[in-house]
């Protein structure tokens, strides 16, 4: 297996530090991500709400760089790329545009090839592939034993139609399979198989505030010291937008509880250190430390 | 597109978010030709997934917004930034230099930025000189 990690825009721009936890985990599991320095963005509901053409071109362009440096394997961390990138490959896979955009492709030396043993995935599903579960357990050093809330990543698991053989609930599944395992408690949080709301953010504002004042609701009821998250346009609904746009939730009595990437958590159980997942970084890290440190019998 | 087949059972305008703070849409006139708000969709996918015709609602809100900027639409503003972006530095984000800094001081590895906007340059060219 020859495996890379497809950070997208939002993981480039914003969330390094998700790139970098799921490196951290891959380590820890004995496995080698093989970096991509050309990447680009996935052009997710932008490009779609514009040209559907070049949408599928662009994420065709993406599977064809990860080819052309011999990858069979790549690994999305965003919701909305798993989604581009599997749609891309359906698409050129059906054969329909397959020579049309290799056409276009192949000015700048690049060839998408179609290839039964070649997958994308998103890292939750990665993760959860038979034996790297397990060994996941076997490797784990530390019982996080938090309470936490989670958001299922909507585009990592739909439409079904481009994940044959899994059922509505499988993702859900497996995300929870991976939070059971760093011990921590998962909590009832009534938004977490609804979506985050977080796109419409950037496509209708006002709509987006509304959408999520509803989560923030709903999570602070949840009694959750945590919101766990496995997409970058979810830790934009509950880390950057309460505190940098909806400066309400900066006070301390309406604080949420700190947004982090599922991949920390489980690195934290592996027993990686806060700096090198990239907590040290974390707007909340002395209220982390703290509910580390004092968490029952540790 | 052949539309005909919802029976405006309704299931996609229950199962959809907005649902929540628009409770009057009717998700399924979009498949009837009446006006609807096509930027009202958080592409979650439940609609798609649920409809027991097999259609999808939200396919349907994405083409009607790629008909509406065809035909000149006024407010797309702040989506022609980001595609600006997409074609200048290959993401929807001002990703730059200090993104690279940011990256070592995680021991992450460096984009190579100038081969990704050159790329992108040759990509929007090529796309733009295979349809003329």
């Amino acid at each position: 297996m020859t495996l890379a990690i497809f950070p997208g825009c939002l993981v480039t721009y914003r969330y390094p530090e998700y790139e970098k936890s799921a490196y951290v985990i891959l380590e820890k599991l004995g496995l080698k991500g093989m970096f991509i320095p050309e990447f680009t963005c996935c052009g997710s509901q932008v490009l779609e709400s514009v040209d559907e053409k070049a949408l599928t071109a662009l994420s065709a362009r993406n599977l064809a760089i990860a080819q052309s440096h011999g990858v069979n394997t790549l690994v999305a961390l965003c919701g909305s790329c798993t989604f581009e990138l599997l749609r891309a490959k359906k698409e050129m896979e059906e054969g329909e545009r397959l020579s049309e955009i290799n056409e276009v492709l192949g000015k700048e030396g690049l060839e998408y090839k179609p290839d039964e043993n070649f997958n994308v995935m998103h890292i939750v599903e990665f993760l959860t592939q038979k034996g790297l579960f397990e060994k996941i357990g076997e490797l784990k050093r530390d019982d996080i034993d938090v309470r936490v809330a989670i958001q299922e990543p909507c585009n990592a698991s739909r439409p079904l139609s481009l994940h044959p053989g899994m059922d509505c609930d499988s993702f859900n599944r497996k995300l929870r399979g991976l939070i059971d395992i760093t011990g921590a408690s998962i909590c009832d949080f009534a938004y977490e198989r609804r979506c985050c709301g977080g796109t419409m953010l950037a496509f209708d504002e006002e709509v987006g505030r509304r959408l999520v004042a509803l989560r923030y609701a709903a999570l602070k009821e949840s009694g959750a010291d945590f919101i766990i998250n496995a997409c970058p346009n979810c830790q934009v609904v509950y880390y950057l937008y309460p505190f940098v746009v909806d400066k309400k939730y900066r006070k301390k009595e309406s604080r949420l509880p700190s947004a982090l990437f599922f991949t920390q958590l489980v690195g934290l159980c592996l027993g990686a250190g806060l700096s090198e997942l990239g907590l040290e970084r974390h707007r909340d890290r002395g209220i982390i430390k703290e509910m580390l440190e004092n968490r029952g019998g540790h | 597109m052949n539309d005909v087949t919802c029976q405006q059972c309704g299931t996609c305008s229950r199962i959809c978010p907005i649902e929540e703070i628009e409770p009057d849409r009717v998700l399924s006139d979009l498949f009837f030709e009446k006006e609807i708000n096509p930027w009202l969709c958080c592409s979650c996918h439940l609609c798609t997934d649920n409809c027991p015709e097999a259609l999808s609602p939200r396919d349907k809100m994405f083409a009607i917004r790629r008909l509406k900027i065809a035909n000149g639409f006024k407010g797309g503003e702040r989506l022609l930034k980001y595609i600006r972006l997409l074609k200048e530095r290959g993401f929807l984000f001002p990703v730059d230099d200090d993104t690279n800094q940011e990256r070592n001081a995680l021991g992450l590895p460096e984009l190579d930025l100038k081969k990704i906007s050159c790329g992108m340059s040759s990509f929007f060219e090529n796309i733009r000189t295979y349809r003329t």
